[in-house]
């Protein structure tokens, strides 16, 4: 009878298990946020996506780090609005929003940080902070690659220059071979017992 | 033998919860079916409603922005029921009437948009009313035992505010203006929406937008269907006669040589009697609401004496409406008119011309114009009656006198 409860109740949880699942990732509204670059160049332009999920109408405040700057959206126009260094996204069954933001000129670190406003329920809450820094690409020299055909120049010079050496080592190893012929004998029998040895 | 009972618990236990929360889980599903059952013009209506009053909320809330705004009380309710609402028209005054859930209190200042109420399905939430409705217990049988707010001219507005209502219908132009009374109902959130039920032309775009605010849309586009039948089938009758000419007076006539009250361009009486066929003698006079002598109806000689009577829906008896008849000839010297020769001089109730009977008045004018035609119009009105308004026709009253061929 135990038994019979046991393993029902197993079924039970599991399905339980399956089902709490899906509902706990419903119900719980949260915004995750994304950059397309964590370190971007200076000025350049990069993405920062919000994954929304746990609540369909609401809203949303982004506060860009200082320096930063908006750019554009893809989401509707009567549905943001920019105020200084915060954004404000109103979410009407969206799953992301998106929006470009123009890094700083100068090498600098910063914080987006925002929060998330579910109507349906009246909560609200934060999203995690999402650390971004500015960071000056090294220059170097012109890179070779830049130049047409010179992958194809690099790998006939290596050829030409492997070519001697490849002579070179293909003589200096018949010569050696000879050499192990003649020694080789007791070696080849040692060579095949360890061989037989090993696989054994 | 407590092991035996924690086991059948817990396994009770996690089927109740597993249920729970697998209802949670589909409850987007069913969300997206109710979207799917809303007409793309209101959902959409609805999504920039919405949109905007988020908005509105955010820069207040989050930007530190002094706008007004929805309380998150008010915007949860809203959103509770998106995306049927919020729903949004433009009512006859051109202000913006926005209704965020669905209406439950309503206070009509005016008898048609009591009837309108009622054609849309919505009468059992009428919580206050004005004389006119208080007056027409026939029509009203219920709504008229709400509570009286005052007249259709003067409210008493504390009392109104007291209802705690959630949508105030009144005219536009008459009586308690729409403006007047947002006005005063602003600073207490309760919308006001300014319709001119009682205008013919009018009739079907005004019915639509109340619907709107009352989710009654198929109730409207019903009796709109209703209406047109009507309006075509008379076009139809009347096209190609010969168009009597048609003099239009009311009660207050009675005892008098000059004058005389009658209705002349614009108003709905001339708009009535030229859909139906008739040439109304004032309508090319310049007011709107013009008073005549009896030697100038005489001069102009018509066909047809329409006299409406006031504060009733129908006389009991032919005598009852013989005598007003009578009393409207006395001293007026019309013995010779066309109109008193042929014995065409009507009285009919006021009720009958405005308002939402609009298909019955036009079956009656036009039967009155045209005796022959096919239009009967008690059964038109008794199918208002019993279809639209949910009351039974009352077969032994009076509706026209003299009697006409219904």
């Amino acid at each position: 009878m135990n038994t019979n409860y046991k393993t029902i109740s197993l079924i039970v949880l599991s399905i339980f298990m399956l089902a709490v699942a899906p509902c706990v990732n419903a119900i719980v509204p949260a915004a995750t946020r994304t950059l397309s670059a964590a370190s971007p160049g200076p000025d350049s332009i990069f993405d920062v996506t919000l994954n929304l999920s746990g609540f369909q109408i609401g809203g949303i405040v982004e506060t860009i780090p200082d320096g930063f700057t908006f750019v554009r959206t893809t989401h509707p126009a009567n549905r943001i609005y920019v105020s200084g260094q915060k954004v404000a996204f109103v979410v009407i069954n969206d799953t992301a929003l998106k929006y470009s933001v123009r890094a700083p000129a100068l090498e600098q670190r910063g914080t987006f940080c925002g929060i998330w406003y579910d109507a349906l329920n009246g909560t609200t809450g934060d999203i995690k902070r999402t650390e971004v820094s500015v960071r000056q690409i090294p220059t170097s020299s012109p890179t070779p690659s830049s130049t047409p055909g010179f992958e194809a120049v690099l790998a006939v010079t290596v050829l030409l220059l492997l070519y001697p050496l490849l002579l070179f080592m293909k003589k200096g190893r018949r010569e050696m071979g000879d050499g192990r012929r003649e020694m080789g004998d007791g070696r080849w029998e040692m060579g095949e017992k360890s061989k037989g040895g090993g696989n054994s | 033998m407590n092991g035996n009972r924690t086991l059948p618990c817990l396994f009770i236990l996690l089927l109740f919860i597993t249920t729970c929360l697998t209802l949670l889980a589909v409850m987007p599903a069913v969300a997206a079916q109710k979207q799917s059952s809303v007409d793309n013009n209101t959902a959409a209506v609805a999504k920039e409603v919405l949109a905007r009053e988020l908005m509105q909320y955010l820069r207040a809330e989050y930007l530190g922005e002094d706008i007004e705004h929805l309380s998150v009380h008010e915007l949860k309710e809203s959103v509770s029921y998106y995306p049927l609402y919020p729903r949004q028209i433009t009512d006859s005054a051109n202000r913006t009437v926005t209704v965020y859930k669905p209406v439950t209190r309503i206070v009509v200042l005016n008898s048609d948009a009591g009837e309108a109420v009622t054609i849309l399905g919505a009468a059992d939430k009428v919580v206050g009313i004005v004389d006119s409705i208080r007056e027409k217990p026939f029509y009203f049988p219920a709504m008229s035992r709400q509570t009286l707010v005052g007249t259709w001219k003067e409210v008493e507005w504390e009392k109104l505010v007291d209802l705690n209502p959630d949508l105030v219908i009144t005219y536009t132009k008459y009586g308690v203006k729409a403006d007047i009374a947002a006005e005063k109902l602003n600073p207490f959130n309760i919308p006001v929406v300014g319709l001119n039920l009682y205008d013919p032309n009018l009739i079907p775009a005004e019915l639509t937008k109340l619907a709107i605010l009352l989710q009654s849309e198929g109730r409207a586009s019903k009796y709109i269907l209703w209406c047109d039948k009507y309006k075509r089938i008379v076009e139809e009758e009347v096209e190609g006669k010969e168009k009597p000419k048609v003099f239009m007076t009311k009660t207050k006539a009675i005892g008098l040589t000059s004058g005389i009250p009658t209705f002349g361009p614009g108003t709905t009486d001339n708009e009535l009697c030229a859909m139906c066929g008739g040439i109304n003698i004032a309508g090319n006079l310049t007011a709107k609401y013009p008073k005549v002598g009896a030697e100038w109806v005489l001069s102009e000689n018509p066909d047809i004496i329409i006299m409406k009577v006031a504060h009733i829906d129908g006389w009991d008896s032919e005598s009852e409406a013989q005598s007003l008849r009578d009393d409207l000839l006395v001293g007026k010297e019309w013995d010779t008119l066309n109109a008193t020769v042929n014995n065409n001089v009507y009285v009919v109730p006021h009720s009958a011309i405005y308002g939402m009977e609009q298909p019955f008045a036009m079956s009656l004018f036009a039967k009155i114009f045209y005796p022959e035609l096919d239009i009967k119009p008690a059964q038109v009105y008794k199918q208002f009656l019993e279809e639209f308004i949910g009351i039974e026709y009352p077969a032994d009253k009076i509706f026209a006198y003299p009697a006409l061929d219904s």
